[in-house]
């Protein structure tokens, strides 16, 4: 399709012509090349369009799977990062895994304990998924020898000698900041632009395929404290603009960092970075342990700060350095794993529970506390809203998702323990090329992108360059991070805060993003990244308001127990002319937990004041 | 301070593309690398961890933008 004539509205077009023809000449070149910041009027070129039958955001897991997947199919692959290919998507837990091998383990142990662990949304069928195609996963790496790097070079060293070898065709240092689509609403590429201005300016980038897959990661808010990257809950806004149906907002992340310097990501997970090999988490996951769950925080709610130990992400302290502690009855139980199965390969590096060895108690840097992370939902359970397993977003057509990026409500309501996020997204993204290479094939014509829309697409991409008196994308993040952090609106939720937290969140969103001003393209990229940021607090305090119950990470003051009848659901969220619209998506009746056991052996997790909300309200259960 | 310092870069640009919020940058004209927005460094280390002649110096500590009523 090079020779298609979309392909050639920028070629050929170099900066000193578009100096030449003078600013607002530009529109004929179909693109707006002005950019205006104030006193400073210089231009931005655009990249000649580029095409490939399928468009991959995001080079993580996800990413890598789905582009070496559809390559093999025969599609040409067109992969855009914000970051660098192969450096992008690899955190320090890129080493993590808990491949099932149906020869030691047991299948219905895996999914009885990840429901109870996860309060029953879960996603069984997606766990099922995950056993059936992990071992596979975990042959594959070795085979790629991703197995002899550290987290990082998995990326560096291994997914990026893949990808070029299989022919992928890469953009990079690219920020996307809207999807195109057709007269028919069918996703047809995306726009964005290069904020590397340091050699030449900022470059509009065009970039047309037939089929979609957003493998963006999940985000935070930038919080100090914990290595996130540059995720920034992109590939929401992208898909909840298109019209796709978001979901898992009201769940959180809960990673703790240091008192002291708690913006040391790295000193937290130094131990995780410098692991190299095939990290293993031995046996299935918990029933209770090894969870991100709330106990941290509800310790904190009812107790106060405990200075004098803090606590790791479920609740327990880690140990201090030197520190021996007697065996978990888990990690007793997983020793009989050892030996078994792929286990019985040389080289792996085994971890049969507890506090990672290394993790120590507070690396000289005070005690634990939390918000580390805040902003992030579960792994795997926030994000494009897919019904039916095939990774396309429901709501819209020719768009899929993967990884972090795909709401696949794989981990329910909280994170069970390691080895499910960087396996997750590799076969979710598997699955999604898989889905959209047949999309694409069975296409009757090519989606026609629309000049207009990308000129639109283009204006609003450069508006914070062109406002000569704004707000900056550093305040308005400042901003947002002060508003939603405190335990009392992301954790600990009651309505009249949540309610608070949102008018200051729409004031931000509505008042100040239009007059966001950006002086170069860093801080272009700063302000839509902002933008995205805004868009995700508001979902959050959204379905936050909208759960009427606790479960999980979300917790109500006002509603402290679990309500099976109401809320075994997931909620969703898409855009509508109100703002947002938001809905319930009921979950098999044969996911809820057992009628045979008790509330509280169901859900042995207690929240405060549950007990006496249960017995003041004798409905609720019924 | 966060990224502190790159002492002795050899412009290979691998910080450059290890930096997952764009923090470091290449001068075109000494053609090495330099801290450009040092205050969006997450600590993350990936710079100093890819860096072949290890030139770059972190700490753990980062100051945060105060609190203004608007900015």
């Amino acid at each position: 399709m090079s020779n298609d004539k979309d392909d050639k509205i920028q070629e050929g077009v170099t900066r000193r012509d578009v100096l030449k023809a003078g600013a607002y000449t530009a529109a004929a070149l179909a693109v707006p090349l002005v950019v205006n910041t104030g006193s400073r009027v210089e231009a931005a070129l655009s990249e000649p369009v580029r095409r490939a039958d399928l468009l991959i955001i995001g080079s993580g897991f996800a990413g890598t799977f789905a582009a070496l997947e559809a390559r093999k199919q025969g599609l040409s692959v067109l992969m855009v990062d914000k970051g660098v290919v192969g450096w992008s998507g690899m955190s320090p837990w890129a080493s993590d895994s808990r491949p099932f091998d149906p020869t030691i383990y047991d299948r219905n142990e895996w999914q009885e304990n990840m429901a109870m662990n996860t309060e029953y949304v879960n996603d069984r069928k997606w766990l099922d998924i995950f056993m059936d195609e992990s071992l596979d996963i975990f042959h594959t790496l070795h085979e790629m020898g991703a197995h002899n790097t550290r987290p990082f070079e998995r990326g560096t060293v291994v997914f990026r000698r893949e990808l070029e070898n299989a022919g992928v065709s890469i953009v990079e240092r690219t920020m996307i900041t809207s999807l195109l689509d057709d007269e028919n609403g069918k996703i047809c590429g995306a726009v964005g632009f290069t904020y590397d201005d340091s050699a030449e300016p900022s470059k509009a980038v065009v970039l047309r395929a037939d089929a979609v897959i957003q493998c963006t990661g999940a985000g935070s808010y930038k919080s100090p404290g914990f290595p996130i990257w540059g995720q920034t809950f992109d590939g929401d806004a992208l898909a909840f603009e298109a019209g796709a149906k978001i979901v898992g907002k009201e769940f959180n992340d809960t990673h703790p960092t240091f008192a002291n310097a708690p913006a040391a990501a790295y000193e937290g997970w130094r131990w995780a970075q410098s692991v190299k090999g095939a990290y293993v988490m031995v046996g299935p996951p918990g029933k209770l342990e090894g969870g991100l769950t709330l106990n941290n925080a509800l310790g904190v709610f009812q107790n106060g700060v405990n200075r004098q130990i803090g606590g790791g992400p479920g609740g327990e302290a880690p140990p201090k350095a030197g520190e021996v502690r007697p065996e978990s009855p888990e990690i007793k139980a997983n020793r009989k794993y050892l030996g078994k199965g792929y286990l019985s390969q040389p080289d792996l590096i085994l971890d049969l529970g507890g506090p990672p060895e290394g993790a120590t108690e507070d690396a000289g840097l005070g005690h634990r506390v939390g918000g580390a992370t805040a902003g992030m939902g579960v792994h795997k359970s926030e994000g494009v809203f897919c019904s039916d397993y095939s990774c396309a977003a429901d709501g819209v057509e020719g768009l899929y998702a993967a990884g972090d990026a795909l709401g696949s409500m794989l981990c329910g309501s909280l994170y069970p323990g390691r080895g499910f996020s960087s396996y997750g997204s590799a076969i979710q993204g598997r699955i999604a090329a898989r889905h959209a290479v047949e999309y694409v094939k069975n296409l009757a014509s090519r989606p026609k992108i629309n000049k207009q829309q990308i000129e639109e697409k283009l204006t609003q991409m450069w508006a914070p360059r062109n406002v000569e008196q704004g707000y900056s994308p550093e305040w308005i993040t400042a901003t947002l991070q002060n508003t939603m952090t405190p335990l009392h609106i992301l954790y600990i939720k009651d309505p009249r805060r949540l309610d608070g937290a949102l008018a200051s969140i729409e004031f931000l969103r509505n008042h100040c993003v239009p007059k966001m001003i950006a002086r170069d393209g860093h801080e272009l990229r700063m302000a839509h990244e902002a933008k995205n940021m805004l868009l995700n607090a508001e979902m959050k305090l959204r379905s936050g308001l909208f759960r009427k119950e606790s479960r999980g990470t979300h917790v109500r003051e006002d509603y402290p127990a679990r309500n099976d009848k109401e809320w075994h659901c997931w909620v969703t969220i898409q855009k509508d002319k109100e703002g947002m619209r938001l809905g319930k998506h009921m979950l098999p009746e044969e996911w809820k937990p057992s009628k045979n056991k008790s509330y509280r052996e169901n859900y042995p997790r207690e929240f405060p004041g549950e007990d006496a909300f249960l017995a003041n309200n004798p409905d609720w259960l019924s | 301070m966060p990224i502190e310092k790159i002492h002795g870069c050899i412009g290979c640009e691998n910080c450059v593309k290890a930096c997952p919020t764009d923090v470091i940058r290449m001068d075109p004209e000494s053609e090495q690398a330099y801290i450009a927005y040092q205050q969006d460094c997450q600590i993350c280390h990936l710079c100093r961890l890819s860096c072949p002649v290890d030139a770059i110096t972190l700490t753990p500590d980062k100051a945060m933008l105060p609190t203004t009523s608007w900015g």
